[in-house]
């Protein structure tokens, strides 16, 4: 088990180095001076050389990459352009409400997938699937942030059940939390729980034609206890696909912060992204990839705990 | 003449999660195969005669040691060595691109190999099989597995190969259809006078087709002989052990062959051969295994008749007396 | 093109799909003609018409400068339709190519390129195309590259996968052994494999690269907001939707709409390449409503013989003796899963003879074409009986039969199968499900799929001993170690902590023994139990067997292609060919005088047999697949004594040979 961690871990680590100097190269991909194109292109040539001393972009490349390197493993990530804040501070400030959305999206997503999947699986063709596969399919072609909008609408502006606009840090009151985490994670959630439930409805409808469950069935177990087998064995291959997903709901949940005005990494994100403030970009980058790697990592682990083959010996 | 010659073939593979692991596939592997002869190669799954027949076929890249073609070092030789040495493979659906028409199976080697009038001669090679023109232009699923396997054999003899490499060719078929397919083979050899190393596990086949056995453990070869000696004189205690599991042919036989299967049983059952150090694989399996068998590698011993054992019950030290027991 | 007509006609088959399609040429030609079919133009202001809701003049109202919201869906059609294909061709361009070469060359180049695809996994998509947008800026051909860089790294990573696993088919060997060059076999072999899954990740990708270009736009990142585009406007309803809940609508359910289009054709190009994937799961389907079906027959009150009344079809089987009757038909008075233990068998209903007897069995496709027709086997108590086939001559339907085990879409459309005098024919599934496992076990051909690869040995076994007896954990485990320990597996305590794949396939063949044991069964089928394994192994698994029949008193089926395993363990034989028996005998008489000329054909094919000669005796042709039967002799058409008579009428099984010419034949050596 520990060695499990700790083989996953080393795989993570190299991970994050390669995606922060992937980010440390961002600002040479720019296309001339990145300080011009933060002024503008009617900035005068003395605020683009402050502006490039500034950024460190009139030093050589190798030594900047030293410093990003050395200052991100200390958690300094510069400076912000616009706030003349440290981007460490500002992300951090901006980090619980993105953790708690994405937590939140995430557990609508597991529990609403798998528990339609497995409805559905368990009697493939049969009429409770036919329901649960078509909403499946409308579920990954609705975009989370307008389906967002509408529960809002619906919920919050026409019937008035939860508040409109309501992230309540943890601390204050978990309970506001909570209720406010509602609608946004079932926004969030339903592009994945779709995506889980249509992986979960195929494993099992697989799992449950295999040799094993005849072998079971053929010993007289119970249905309800070979579904049990049929379960775990149909984990696997959604546990190995929901790295994947998560990655693209860690995405999607930049967006839907947005419409719920959570003041969290993505608003910071998009301001900074239209305000062209690269050091805050590249720290939010880096700070969703290094979530993104951490869940992949939770997900292997227990992938691994749940697939006895790919445990090491 | 010696047509392909073998000498210390080793092939190793690396697995494993975390730590790479290599385990010898193939370990130091000699034979030869003479103009026109088939050679059958048999062992148990994992005893590393499909390995070898793969590097044969150029299909992967050995370790160490040579394998020689007509006198030549292979790796030197280009796309001849391609046109002189061919294939059978197990499974024929696997082996036809589902995506491809039989016909274009047989033709694209023939294109590429630059030979004149492609059409007709893949044309002939169908009819060599016994299939018509009309099947070329079928899809593999639209064949039986018989045609299928049919269609890799005009595939293999299109190209006038002068040696086949057999690998399971007919595990996969159906009874009734498999006496077919082993007849063609030993028709197409007596016309064209190819060379065949017919890899299988099936021992009753080797020994219908082969002039010569060789029988592979573990990754190395522990006995090579005539397959009437071999069959009527087994040497090694492994090739003995497997002759007695063979199935009984008609019920008669079945108490007979329950006896001498007993004599055979494993010492320690389960217990794993183990790869890549000195001793014999067999050792603990073995009933007369000794001291030497963990500590030695055994040399091949000519036991005379053509017949080759890798075994220190033949040894020199031993000879004198073992030689009435074995 | 064969292949891509047939996968045309099964992608005419699925409205569905055909209907996504239509809407999205519809579509198409609507992004192409927007300006000549939108009543307005798309940014023609109107500020005496502000937010207004759907009317007569603005099909789908007004936003908040009076722009008709149907005019601007229209022209963002043009929008979503450009990106997404923009974006999809330059993600496959980058993607596809890539992957053939990392799946195709592999070693290093693939580790390596593997290694970066992996961290490209660690960048979220949108944050991607934050990146790309923040360097480069907002236009068309900066929101295609944004998107397309999204989705190159699955396309490289699908691509590279299905390549990995067609690099290690055969028929990429084979043209390697061709001589073929490395592009001809990447690009002429291989690529034709991959356009199944391409198609379908292309078309889902298209709906993804929808989805993206417009929370992009909708956060302001697309393009400029003179150019309608769905999420544009979606972005400009967030604001004004509180006055005005109706904005948000028009474009999200174009979105949708469309997105849903794009994943139905992906799904159905999914199905066309799989096949019958359709198929079986309509045809689970129906099995599921004809099981209750024929169950309702049986709860008929018990005046007539259950099997009678379940199997309308086919000659009435011989009455059982009148003590049967009342065990038979209980669960019929009975409904509810109260059903009288069958573990303690009562001598008195067993039939004379039989442990396990099929009668007329058939077994068919829901589409009626029979795969097994009228198969009578009688097994006897304590013998070893065998069941041998080549395959597509039914032996492992009837099997399945005779365990109630029968794959979906497929059922036993006539006959009567009774274990120790109960009937099995025509009982639910639930009833089924009672009687399982009490004196029937089954061991499959290959062990590792027979037993649940996440869960321990130990595990499996509890939970079958403990269905049966009601022992506790402790006990039950204390009796799987002991019958690991019969099986012949050694140090059983700690094995039972161990998972399947860390048995040899001879071992875990002995685990899968012990799992059938522990139901302590009188019957156990063996379905091409030693096919699998090594000739050393098989004889063992074999001796095995025979042993625990000697030492259990058990009664064993074995279900084999091979004739040296008939030849070594059966006491009889059931030959079997294209559906039916076509003769019964003890394994000696068999071997000797075969009666049936298909059973001498094959005794004399049989390259073991014969040592060296120089041609083998040969079948000509091959057995007919179900549904191409012929009428009269299954076997006439390959047979050599075949004479007219052979095809005019069925055969009857007459003494125990299905050949007209039984008694005038002399075959065998």
């Amino acid at each position: 088990m520990s060695r499990l961690i700790a083989y996953r871990l080393a795989l993570a680590l190299p991970q994050l180095a390669a995606v922060s100097l992937v980010v440390f190269l961002l600002t040479y991909l720019i296309p001339g001076s990145p300080a011009a194109a933060i002024l503008g292109e009617r900035a005068d040539p003395e605020s683009i050389a402050r502006l490039e001393a500034q950024l460190g972009l009139d030093r050589n490349p190798l030594v900047r990459l030293g410093e990003w390197f050395s200052g991100a493993a200390a958690g300094d990530l510069g400076t912000s352009i616009s706030s003349a804040l440290p981007v460490t501070d500002l992300l951090l400030t901006r980090l619980p409400a993105t953790l708690s959305l994405a937590f939140g999206g995430m557990v609508v997503a597991t529990a609403a997938g798998i528990g339609l999947g497995v409805l559905a699986g368990v009697r493939p063709g049969g009429p409770r699937d036919r329901i649960i596969t078509a909403g499946t399919s409308v579920g990954l072609s609705v975009p989370e942030f307008w389906f967002g909008l509408i529960l809002t609408l619906l919920f919050a502006v026409e019937l008035r059940w939860v508040p409109v606009v309501g992230y309540v840090p943890l601390t204050t009151d978990p309970a506001a939390w909570a209720r406010g985490l509602i609608l946004p994670s079932i926004a969030l959630g339903i592009g994945a729980a779709a995506l889980i439930a249509r992986q979960t409805r195929g494993a099992m409808a697989e799992a449950l034609t295999s040799r094993y469950v005849d072998t079971l069935t053929a010993a007289g177990v119970p249905r309800r206890k070979i579904i049990g087998y049929a379960f775990k064995n149909a984990m696997v291959p959604v546990l190995a696909t929901m790295g994947i997903t998560f990655r693209i709901l860690f995405a999607t949940s930049l967006v839907v912060e947005v419409v719920f005005a959570f003041p969290g990494v993505g608003n910071l994100l998009l301001t900074s992204v239209i305000g062209k403030d690269f050091p805050v970009v590249q720290g939010g980058v880096l700070i969703v990839a290094a979530l993104v790697i951490a869940v992949n990592l939770l997900i292997d682990v227990g992938y691994g705990l749940l697939n006895p083959r790919v445990r090491p010996q | 003449m010696t047509l392909l010659e073998i000498s210390d073939l080793s092939i190793s593979y690396s697995s494993g999660f975390i730590k790479r692991r290599r385990f010898d596939a193939v370990d130091a592997v000699s034979f030869d195969v003479a103009a026109g002869e088939t050679l059958g190669l048999v062992g148990e799954s994992g005893s590393g005669k499909s390995t070898t027949g793969r590097a044969i076929l150029k299909l992967l890249t050995p370790d160490a040691g040579t394998i020689r073609f007509d006198g030549r070092d292979i790796t030197t030789m280009g796309l001849e060595y391609r046109r002189a040495v061919q294939a059978i493979f197990q499974d024929p659906a696997a082996s036809l691109n589902p995506r491809q028409v039989a016909g274009d199976a047989v033709l694209a080697p023939l294109r590429r190999h630059g030979l004149d009038r492609p059409r007709e001669r893949a044309a002939e090679a169908f009819e060599q099989v016994g299939l018509s023109a009309g099947h070329m232009s079928r899809y593999p699923a639209e064949l039986s597995g018989g045609q299928q396997q049919r269609v890799a054999i005009a595939r293999a003899l299109a190209l006038g190969p002068r040696l086949v490499v057999c690998d399971e060719a007919v595990s996969a078929l159906d009874l009734s259809t498999q006496s077919q397919i082993i007849n063609l083979l030993a028709d197409l050899r007596a016309s064209t006078g190819v060379s065949f190393l017919f890899i299988a596990h099936d021992l009753g086949i080797v020994r219908h087709l082969s002039d010569r056995i060789a029988v592979m453990l573990a990754g190395r070869l522990i006995e090579i002989g005539p397959a009437e000696a071999l069959f009527e004189h087994p040497r090694h205690p492994y090739t003995r052990s497997l002759l007695a599991a063979t199935p009984a042919a008609h019920p008669s036989e079945r108490e007979e062959h329950r006896v001498r299967r007993a004599a055979y049983r494993p010492l320690h059952r389960g217990a794993p051969i183990r790869r890549g150090e000195a001793g014999c694989p067999f050792r603990a399996r073995c009933g007369r295994v000794m001291e030497v068998c963990s500590t030695e590698t055994p040399p091949v011993h000519d036991v005379g008749d053509g017949q080759h054992v890798a075994c220190h019950l033949y040894s020199e030290a031993f000879s004198s007396l073992n030689r009435r027991r074995i | 093109m064969t292949t891509s007509r047939r996968l045309l006609s099964r992608l005419r088959g699925q409205p569905v799909t055909l209907a996504a399609l239509a809407f999205l040429a519809l579509l198409a030609v609507v992004a192409v003609a927007a300006p000549l079919l939108a009543p307005y133009e798309q940014d023609r202001t109107d500020f005496d018409a502000l937010l207004q809701g759907p009317s007569g003049e603005h099909w789908l109202g007004t936003d908040d400068l009076g722009r008709d919201t149907f005019s601007r869906i229209l022209h963002g059609a043009r929008v979503a339709l450009l990106v997404a294909v923009g974006s999809v061709t330059v993600s496959m361009l980058i993607g596809v190519p890539l992957g053939l070469l990392l799946g195709y060359r592999g070693g290093w180049s693939d580790r390596i390129g593997s290694r970066f695809l992996d961290i490209a996994d660690a960048l979220p998509g949108m944050l991607l195309g934050f990146a790309v947008i923040a360097i480069l800026g907002r236009g068309l051909g900066n929101l295609m590259l944004a998107i397309g860089l999204i989705f190159c790294g699955s396309f490289a990573r699908m691509t590279r996968a299905v390549t990995l696993a067609e690099r290690e088919k055969l028929y990429v060997d084979a043209a390697r052994v061709g001589g073929l060059r490395t592009s001809a076999i990447l690009f002429r072999q291989v690529l034709p494999n991959l356009a199944g899954p391409l198609a379908v990740q292309a078309a889902i990708f298209l709906g993804s690269a929808i989805m993206v270009e417009s929370a992009l736009s909708f956060l302001g990142l697309g393009l400029d907001t003179s150019q309608a585009s769905w999420g544009g406007m979606l972005g400009a309803a967030s604001e004004d939707q509180a006055t005005q809940p109706f904005l948000p609508f028009p474009p999200g359910v174009a979105i949708v709409l469309t997105v849903l289009a794009f994943n139905l054709v992906g799904d159905g190009i999914s199905a066309a390449f799989a096949g019958g994937a359709v198929r079986p799961a309509r045809g689970r389907a129906r099995r599921r409503r004809t099981r209750p079906a024929v169950a309702p027959l049986t709860t008929a009150p018990p005046t007539t013989a259950p099997q009678a009344a379940a199997f309308p079809a086919g000659p009435p089987p011989p009455a059982p003796p009148a003590a049967a009757f009342p065990a038979a038909s209980l669960p019929a008075a009975i409904p509810s899963p109260a059903i009288p233990s069958p573990a303690i068998p009562s001598p008195a209903i067993l039939e004379p003879g039989g442990v396990l007897e099929l009668r007329d069995v058939t077994v068919a496709l829901d589409s009626g074409v029979p795969l097994v027709r009228d198969v009578s086997i009688s097994l006897r108590r304590g013998e070893v009986l065998g069941l041998l086939g080549e395959s597509g001559s039914g032996k492992s339907m009837t099997a399945r039969a005779a365990l109630g085990l029968l794959p979906p879409g497929i059922s036993l459309a006539a006959g009567s199968i009774r274990f120790e005098g109960r009937e099995l024919a025509g009982l639910s599934e639930k009833e089924l499900r009672g009687i399982r496992g009490n004196g029937i076990a089954v061991v499959f051909q290959d062990p590792l799929a027979a037993l649940s690869p996440v869960h321990t040995v130990g595990k499996q076994m509890c939970d079958v001993i403990r269905t049966h007896f009601r022992v506790s954990a402790a006990q039950a485990r204390t009796k799987a170690a002991s019958l690991l320990e019969r099986v012949g597996v050694e140090d059983p305590e700690r094995r039972l902590g161990d998972h399947p794949h860390q048995f040899s396939g001879g071992m875990a063949q002995r685990v899968a023994i012990a799992m059938a044991l522990a139901t302590e069964p009188r019957v156990l089928i063996a379905d091409e139990a030693t096919s699998a394994l090594d000739v050393t192994t098989q004889s063992q698994v074999l001796d095995l067997l025979l042993d625990l029949r000697d030492s259990l008193d058990m009664t064993i089926l074995i279900i084999t292609h091979d004739l040296g395993v008939v030849a070594e363990s059966c006491d009889r034989v059931v030959v079997m060919y294209a559906g039916e028996v076509v003769e019964v005998a003890g394994t000696s008489v068999l071997f000797d005088r075969p009666r049936h000329p298909y059973t001498a054909a094959l005794l004399a094919a049989n390259p073991s047999a014969d040592g060296k000669a120089d041609r083998l005796p040969t079948i000509p042709g091959r057995v007919p697949p179900a549904g191409e039967w012929p009428s009269g002799c299954h076997f006439a058409n390959r047979c050599s004594f075949a004479v007219p008579q052979c095809s005019t009428g069925a055969v009857p099984l007459d003494e125990d040979v299905r050949c007209v010419r039984a008694t005038e034949l002399v075959l065998g050596r």
